[in-house]
């Protein structure tokens, strides 16, 4: 059943991949980091960091994260 | 009751209406979908009209291909019942004529949808709405909060490069007793109406800017800001109560890894996405030029599509985020292979061989 379930995923990303609109406000990243309990609690307090820094007066300001997937990402805001 | 004049009105909505409908309606889509009932009425028609008869000649030729009818038996089929209906007299129309005609309505309807889809499709792949402003939707608010403006000329200037990762917006909103509260948060959905006009904004990890007095004296004036938290999944901001808003873009930055790695990783993504979109494009237009018989065609097309379908699974399942039993292992990245050679040789045995190398005659080792 395992395989199945497998064979099942991997043609649903397809499809997904296919059709999916690409007119979401979210990145596909952001998307994976959001539904992540982890990752959306290292992901916004990041962006909150960064709106202070900004309001500090720093100039692209930059954050890094490193997710539940030992993935790490440099978020930046200008 | 003039025949002719109801006959006529029906042909011509069919005929130079309904189409231009259903391409612009699939053209229009996503967030970009109020733009369909824009404009003046009379502008409207005569771009239905347009595109229904550029979709009619395409209709047409299809048709004609696919059904091995000639044009000229077309014609006079139709030059028949129009000299039926000229005297005034109900045509002799067999139930042939008519499963042909229905036949041809929905061929029409289905290319109208298909070349809607594609050149929304093709506009948003390639981002010409972005690049040209001849290509741009009426939805101005989709490049602001998806960060599409700032590759816009205008904004250009400004260098700011990368991907958008998330997209905050601080608003300043009016209440009814006339003060102002401002709240941030991330920006994961809004609406328009009829006209374009933002209606409504919906943030998550919604916030709320309070001011407060620093101290307790009366003598003391200083404020100080302070940030509380909204708890809810969704903050929704109806925009008429908007008197300015913000926006913040969240980038992700690029990697700070191998960067020769990244860039013949980038190289082999590249050259397997051409292959794709040729074997792709293979499947789509071979069983219609070789296949005999309409649905011979239509079977080849299908699982020309399916074969096409898995190997897309196939590519995408090198490039994956999950853990155990989630993510793809080489058990089901071997029945897809089997699938995708299974569907394909399907697929070209519908289309027939022998027509293959009819139209394909370079092909043949042996004369």
């Amino acid at each position: 059943m395992t395989v199945l379930k497998q064979l099942y995923i991997a043609v649903n990303r397809a499809i997904s991949f296919m059709f999916d609109s690409d007119d979401d406000l979210l990145n596909t990243n952001a998307k994976d980091i959001i539904t992540s309990p982890e990752d959306r609690i290292q992901y916004l307090e990041a962006v909150d960091r960064l709106r202070k820094k900004r309001i500090g007066g720093q100039n692209n300001p930059e954050e890094k994260i490193t997710l539940s997937s030992n993935e790490t990402i440099t978020i930046v805001s200008y | 009751m003039d025949l002719g004049l109801t006959l006529y009105g029906i042909a011509y909505i069919i005929a130079l209406i309904i189409p231009g409908l259903f391409f612009k309606r699939f053209y229009f889509q996503g967030k970009f979908s109020k733009e369909f009932t824009q404009g003046l009425f009379a502008d409207r028609i005569i771009t239905n009209i347009f595109w229904s008869i550029f979709i009619q000649i395409g209709t047409l030729f299809l048709y004609c291909y696919w059904h091995e009818i000639p044009y000229d038996r077309i014609v006079s089929n139709l030059n028949l019942v129009y000299s039926k209906v000229v005297k005034d007299e109900f045509p002799d129309i067999q139930f042939f004529f008519i499963r042909h005609v229905i036949k041809y309505i929905g061929l029409s309807v289905v290319v109208a949808i298909g070349l809607g889809s594609a050149a929304h499709f093709f506009v948003r792949l390639f981002r010409l709405d972005v690049r040209f402003s001849v290509f741009r939707f009426s939805n101005q608010w989709h490049y602001y909060f998806t960060g599409d403006i700032l590759k816009t000329k205008g904004f250009k200037i400004f260098g700011k490069k990368g991907v958008v990762l998330s997209t905050d917006i601080d608003v300043v909103i009016k209440e009814s007793d006339g003060r102002t509260n401002m709240f941030t948060g991330t920006l994961s959905e809004y609406t328009v109406d009829r006209f374009g006009d933002l209606e409504t904004l919906f943030l998550t990890n919604a916030r709320r800017w309070k001011v407060k007095k620093d101290s307790e004296s009366q003598a003391d004036s200083r404020l100080r800001t302070e940030i509380k938290n909204i708890p809810g999944d969704c903050f929704v901001i109806p925009y008429k109560n908007i008197l300015n808003l913000n926006i913040r873009y969240n980038f992700l930055s690029k990697g700070d890894g191998n960067e020769n790695f990244n860039i013949l990783t980038r190289s082999l993504i590249s050259v397997l996405g051409v292959a794709y979109v040729l074997f792709l494009f293979f499947t789509i237009v071979y069983p219609w030029i070789v296949a005999p018989g309409f649905w011979k065609k239509l079977f080849s097309f299908l699982f020309l599509m399916f074969s096409s379908t898995f190997l897309l699974s196939l590519l995408l399942s090198f490039n994956q985020k999950e853990q155990g039993e989630n993510k793809v292992g080489w058990g089901a990245r071997a029945i897809i292979v089997l699938l995708i050679v299974i569907c394909f040789l399907v697929g070209l045995l519908f289309a027939g061989t022998i027509e293959f190398y009819q139209n394909f005659p370079f092909v043949r080792l042996r004369s």
